[in-house]
């Protein structure tokens, strides 16, 4: 009798399960910047990035779209590997790493105390479609704060943005214009640190 | 009859007879007693009216001898020198003092000799004098014409100070003292009319009830006192035990501040390896949430979704 109930139990659970159609994760990856410093001023100085302040969308794996004008979300078949707003940091951390400006560049988790510290903002990272999701685009917008750490005096502070138009109307098109974009925004980013360092 | 007379023993005997009665008178007016008195000097500052010759020395009021002589010294014309011839056997100390006395109402005076200390060694001639010199102390009348003169000079300043007191410019002050005295008097007596005098007794009455009142309050005062007295213990008991705590507190942070200087409770290492651990716990924590937020979310859309997927799945763009 036990063995029947547990079988019936099976069978109605597994009956009427909805079937949830496989997901793709992507990753942020932004492709290699060719940026040569000329700066001197920090090249003996340690540099912390931290993680990046975003909105809580922007901290879930969920990626999101927006339709129209204010309409949002989520592809069921495709996430983020991890939080865009933990990839991002990672991402400009290791461009700022690879461009030589400072001494040596530490991320958030790290025990070493930097001399500058590199607060980040993600105010947009998220893939557009009209109202007919006949076209889509996607937009990169990041704020940059530059703070003294030990007097946590504000040395600089900028915004920068790009927008670039996706090749296909689906998740794997915005990744790649969204990946474009941290592209563009992180080489500004990068220009506009050399030039602080000047 | 032998009629023949010895002429020369008669002569004999007469002469004889002379000699033996000038002998006998001799020996009458002879001071028999010299060799039994002696002399002495005394001289007086003051006048020795009613003094003479022959006037008695005595001694406690006894007559010891007589004045012999009287006249002024001659080293010092202020004074008077008497000498006294009085009996080898009165007691005369280096302390005796003479004294001239009035001899009643006669006008007679004589000298009296008081005893000084009784072991005092007896007076005797200094080198140049000739009799001992006994000291002398004014008489009465000597001393009340002094005293008198003082009294005098005394009752003559008070007369000055008094005439003083009372010129013409402290007359019209006193009399001006005066005037307000009475006015002052008047004004108290208007004061002091049958009313204010009921006011008075009506304000002594209330005072008396208030007396009464506060006799009555003097015991509840005691006991609050006595009261207060012990809740003052017990604060005081509460103080003790909040400095021992004090104390307590104090010593552990003694001990914290020594072992933080020796270096066993660094705060800075604790820190150093703590604070980082912490801080990736808490992003991670931070991860969890918004995951669970957005679980919860989506659990709160269709409860049932928890067992049956019933929530009808939307498609991105690019989806099938």
């Amino acid at each position: 009798m036990k063995y029947i109930l547990v079988l019936l139990v099976v069978f109605v659970f597994s009956g009427c399960t909805t079937v949830v159609p496989p997901v793709t994760e992507y990753r942020v990856v932004a492709k290699k910047v060719d940026f040569n410093t000329n700066s001197k001023g920090c090249e003996e100085k340690i540099l912390k990035v931290t993680q990046a302040f975003s909105s809580s969308t922007l901290m879930s794996q969920q990626m999101n779209y927006a339709q129209g004008k204010s309409k949002q979300y989520s592809y069921s078949q495709a996430q983020w590997s991890e939080p865009p707003n933990i990839s991002v940091s990672a991402q400009i951390l290791k461009q700022i790493r690879k461009s030589n400006i400072f001494k040596s560049v530490l991320n958030s988790k790290s025990r070493g105390k930097g001399d500058l510290v590199l607060e980040i903002n993600i105010e947009d990272f998220m893939q557009y479609f009209n109202e007919d999701e006949s076209k889509s685009y996607a937009v990169v917008t990041l704020d940059f704060t530059l703070v003294d750490a030990k007097s946590a005096d504000t040395m600089a502070s900028d915004t920068f943005s790009a927008k670039v138009d996706t090749v296909t109307l689906d998740a794997q098109g915005g990744v790649e214009a969204l990946n474009e974009a941290l592209e563009k925004v992180t080489k500004s980013s990068l220009k506009w640190l050399d030039g602080v360092c000047r | 009859m032998n009629n023949r007379v010895n002429y020369t023993l008669v002569g004999f005997l007469v002469l004889f007879g002379i000699t033996l009665m000038l002998g006998f008178t001799y020996w009458l007016l002879k001071p028999t007693v010299e060799n039994e008195t002696t002399k002495y000097y005394i001289h007086f500052d003051e006048s020795v009216l009613g003094l003479n010759i022959d006037s008695p020395v005595k001694y406690r009021g006894i007559t010891v001898g007589k004045v012999t002589e009287l006249k002024i010294n001659p080293k010092n014309t202020a004074q008077v020198e008497v000498l006294i011839t009085i009996l080898k056997s009165t007691p005369i100390k280096s302390d005796t003092v003479a004294k001239l006395t009035s001899q009643g109402i006669t006008g007679l005076s004589y000298i009296n000799l008081s005893l000084g200390d009784n072991g005092a060694p007896p007076l005797v001639a200094k080198d140049g004098e000739k009799y001992p010199i006994i000291k002398t102390e004014p008489s009465f009348f000597e001393r009340f014409e002094k005293s008198l003169g003082t009294v005098s000079t005394k009752l003559s300043k008070t007369l000055s100070g008094t005439e003083k007191l009372l010129n013409d410019e402290n007359q019209k002050q006193m009399a001006l003292i005066l005037q307000r005295s009475a006015k002052f008097m008047d004004k108290m007596d208007r004061l002091l009319n049958e009313e204010s005098i009921k006011h008075f007794q009506s304000s002594m009455k209330n005072l008396d009830s208030a007396s009464k009142k506060l006799d009555v309050m003097m015991p509840k005062i005691d006991r609050f006192i006595d009261k207060s007295m012990a809740w003052e213990d017990k604060i005081s008991g509460s103080f003790a035990s909040i400095m021992n705590s004090y104390l307590g507190i104090r010593s552990a942070m003694d001990e914290i501040k020594r072992a933080v200087s020796s270096g066993e409770f660094n705060f800075k290492d604790i820190a150093s390896d703590v604070v980082p651990t912490l801080n990736n716990t808490l992003l991670e924590m931070q991860q969890l949430m918004i995951k669970l937020e957005d679980t919860l979310n989506k659990y709160d859309r269709s409860p049932s979704d928890i067992i049956y997927k019933q929530e009808s799945i939307k498609k991105g763009p690019g989806e099938r």
